[in-house]
């Protein structure tokens, strides 16, 4: 008897927070995707190896590696910045701190099936810098394009 | 209470149970408010872990803190508490396992806790033991004053 109104207290209690979270997550303002899509960036929030190429000249974009630390030392993209993609909050907000939330900014990983730089870019909208955008090709296609990373 | 009437008095152990699920309650419904109000920054804490597959990362975000936030509450409030003591202590035994895993693997992250700036370490670990302990207290000797268990499913 007991037992099973420990289990109908139980489903209750769950019953109550899934409703109460769906409810908060649609209205609340702050919502987020109930399922999570890796390529979370749209088509324009991507930037072809071109487009990376002419941004690099421009010397104008902010660029972050959201590789491990070991494929980071290795080798990166021309003035890169590194925030891994397993950052910690506080660790994105401190790199971030002094950069402006208008300036352009790239974030880039090894190939497009690796999910951190969308997951960056995406933490880092959502922190109101409003010009990310994301290098699916990634360090892969920037040297199987005949590029070298820098030390 | 015949066990615990070795060591106390019965009106110590009602005391000690009211106690422990007023810490208990205080400390699931605080945690809970920081993450349900920044579930984009949970979700990353989440991800971070790498263990729930990124697709479902959100998801957890989205409810785990409501389950937190209720649990803690009907506690505090003396509703269902027995049925609220039961998922604390089995979100008490994921978490330690999660973190324990985060550990071996070598992973230095947030843990997701309370916000931001708080890391995975031993020390964290010890204080979901603690949570869990209390939790096991609980469902054994569940407080009985000043609920409002009135309110029944029985």
């Amino acid at each position: 008897m007991l037992k099973r109104s420990v289990s109908a207290e139980i489903l209750l209690v769950l019953f109550l927070s899934i409703l109460t979270g769906l409810i908060y997550n649609t209205f609340s303002g702050n919502g987020i995707p109930i399922f999570y899509h890796s390529l979370g960036s749209t088509p324009d929030q991507q930037l072809t190896l071109p487009q990376l190429q002419q941004a690099i000249a421009d010397k104008r974009a902010l660029l972050i590696d959201a590789r491990t630390s070991e494929e980071y030392t290795a080798g990166h993209l021309p003035d890169a910045i590194h925030i891994p993609g397993f950052a910690a909050i506080d660790q994105i907000m401190n790199a971030m701190k002094d950069i402006s939330k208008d300036r352009q900014i790239i974030v880039y990983c090894s190939n497009v099936d690796c999910p951190f730089a969308v997951r960056i870019a995406e933490f880092l909208r959502f922190q109101e810098f409003t010009s990310v955008y994301v290098f699916s090709g990634g360090t892969d296609e920037w040297i199987g394009a005949g590029n070298s990373l820098i030390k | 209470m015949k066990m615990i009437g070795i060591i106390m008095r019965p009106e110590q152990a009602s005391f000690v149970s009211l106690l422990f699920r007023f810490i208990l309650s205080l400390v699931f419904i605080i945690s809970a408010l920081d993450k349900i109000a920044s579930p984009a920054e949970f979700a990353i804490a989440v991800e971070n872990y790498r263990i729930i597959p990124s697709v479902f990362t959100n998801t957890i975000a989205i409810f785990l803190p409501w389950i937190e936030f209720f649990c803690g509450l009907f506690l505090l409030l003396g509703i269902w508490q027995r049925g609220s003591t039961v998922i604390i202590a089995a979100l008490s035994i994921l978490f330690i396992s999660a973190m324990i895993s985060v550990l071996l693997r070598g992973l230095d992250i947030d843990c997701g806790c309370f916000g931001a700036g708080v890391k995975v370490d031993n020390y964290r670990i010890a204080e979901d033991i603690v949570l869990l302990l209390l939790a096991l207290f609980l469902i054994k000797f569940p407080s009985e004053k000043f609920t409002l268990d009135r309110f029944p499913v029985r």
